[in-house]
């Protein structure tokens, strides 16, 4: 099995490529190859390896004169093998013809590619590569790989049981989060309860009920935490796919994108795409966290702010939530009927702790403004 | 013409952007009331129809001048392009209504986030985006 990479890089000498990109280009094949592999197999994302199956492995045996071609072959001829480089390809024709992804791929996937083309083309608009497999060539343009790195929008969710060994605790402000492993998989779970709760867990075999995104090795706990001496394992529990109205504030906050500079009066500015994507990070959050607490008919509405920001408004029953992100935090604003409880900067942490008091009516956090 | 000074029964109008009023939405997000200078329209001077006709795909928020003093905002008059421009006018203000010429621009200071939410709650709705009525056929 052979693949070609046929790479039209403008200004950039054929026949040749620096060791920075085909470094970053390894590294993310063997990346994808491995995610391709996985979701042929069904295994989900989280683990470490594909079971009893080897990993495809790859070769690079030339780099072509006249263009700059990476040719690779298969070290082996096992249709996994060609299967973990041919899915993506399949899938980008789809995408080409319909407009949308086969069913057969899942976010994390295309991610992946979209990454493998990234370390090639880096962003020039008039790149592409042309890439065959036996015989068979697929064009990959900017756009593909654009929409290759864009997720889809209706996330897919596991419920999970894992019993691992809690192995990683970082609480660094812009980055905190605790990692659970088992013999095989590894998942990461965002730090959003008090370390107090988690750090007692630290370097103990865990009990964690929790969602796990597929295509990911994201999860978020659905429950606290216990000790167990059962033997490591992952149970699926039950599946389930972000109802219609997630979707549907995903797809507004893109249509974000649109506005251009003025679009509310004189001095509005244009939201900016890593907002887009922290307003729908944030909205996924909220609904792995609260996927059976959200009230119907009570969901939280983000909209752009004129300062090129998002934010969002929540109420339910007498109780009003006003979250925007701004650089480094959020800023909140919290009302119970007539009563302002607080308004002033909040870490997430703290945004997840009035979105527990907007749900269940609990007391709210003590913060002073 | 002179801009008369604003009395506390009177009338305000909050033209909301259409992408600040979720579909479906029954008021508009708090957003569209938060401001340092948030702009209105004193309804006494200009009507909800000369609202719709500048801006026919906005929706439009009513609120009283005391629904906003209530709350410990004030509220000025700020005629565009400015006041000087009115005075003295022996006349009815000849010159088109537009956003530019508006003797009936307002501004409410200092709108802060729980503030803008206790309007919006206060305020009530006269046109959500896109149900502005089409304007009279001309003679």
């Amino acid at each position: 099995m052979e693949i070609r990479f046929r790479l039209v890089l403008p200004g950039e000498p054929t026949g040749t490529i620096d060791l920075s990109r085909l470094e970053a280009f390894a590294k993310t094949f063997r990346a994808a190859t491995l995610r391709s592999a996985q979701a042929a197999l069904s295994i989900p994302t989280y683990r470490h390896s594909l079971g009893e199956e080897a990993r495809p492995e790859y070769r690079l045996v030339d780099l072509t004169d006249g263009s700059t071609t990476l040719v690779l072959s298969g070290t082996d001829d096992r249709p996994l093998t060609r299967e973990a480089v041919v899915r993506h390809l399949n899938a980008v024709d789809h995408h080409n013809r319909t407009g949308v992804w086969p069913p057969y791929v899942y976010p994390g996937e295309l991610q992946a590619w979209g990454s493998v083309y990234t370390s090639l083309m880096r962003r020039v608009a008039t790149a592409e590569a042309e890439v065959t497999v036996d015989g068979v060539t697929n064009r990959i343009t900017q756009h593909a790989v654009e929409a290759l790195s864009k997720e889809p929008l209706r996330p897919m969710y596991r419920e999970v049981i894992l019993i691992g060994q809690l192995h990683l605790i970082d609480s660094a402000e812009d980055h905190r989060r605790f990692q659970i492993a088992t013999t095989d998989a590894d998942l990461t779970f965002d730090l959003v309860e008090p370390i107090e709760t988690i750090d007692p867990f630290r370097w103990k075999r865990v009990r964690a009920h929790a969602l796990w995104e597929v295509g990911t090795r994201r999860g978020r706990l659905l429950e606290g935490l216990q000790v167990s001496e059962k033997p490591m394992s992952i149970q699926v529990i039950r599946e389930l796919e972000a109802p219609d109205w997630v979707v549907a504030m995903l797809q507004r906050i893109d249509a974000f994108t649109q506005l251009e500079s003025g679009w509310n009066g004189p001095g509005s500015r244009r939201v900016t795409a890593s907002r887009i994507e922290a307003a729908q990070e944030l909205m996924r959050r909220l609904y792995e966290r609260y996927p059976d607490a959200i009230p119907e008919g009570a969901i939280p509405s983000f909209v752009p702010t004129s300062a090129g920001g998002i934010e969002f408004d929540w109420e339910v029953g007498d109780r009003f939530l006003n979250v925007e992100l701004v650089e480094g935090g959020y800023e909140l604003a919290a009302v119970d009927g007539e009563n302002p409880l607080y308004e002033g900067r909040a870490t997430q942490q703290q945004v997840f702790a009035w979105i527990e008091w907007l749900l269940t009516g609990e007391a709210p956090p003590s913060m002073a403004a | 013409m002179n801009i008369p000074p604003i009395a506390v029964a009177e009338t305000l109008i909050r033209h909301v952007h259409p992408k600040l009023w979720p579909d479906g939405q029954a008021k508009p997000n708090s957003g569209a009331f938060r401001d340092r200078e948030l702009s209105v329209d004193r309804e006494v001077l200009r009507s909800i129809e000369i609202c719709c006709r500048l801006r026919p795909t906005h929706g439009f928020m009513r609120l009283t001048v005391s629904d906003a003093t209530d709350s410990g905002l004030t509220v000025v008059a700020d005629p565009l392009p400015s006041a000087e421009a009115f005075e003295g006018l022996l006349f009815d203000d000849l010159t088109p209504p537009s956003l530019e010429h508006n003797p009936a621009h307002a501004i409410i200071r200092s709108v802060s986030r729980a503030v803008a939410i206790a309007l919006i709650k206060k305020a009530d709705v006269v046109f959500r985006p896109g149900e502005c009525p089409p304007p009279p056929p001309q003679p």
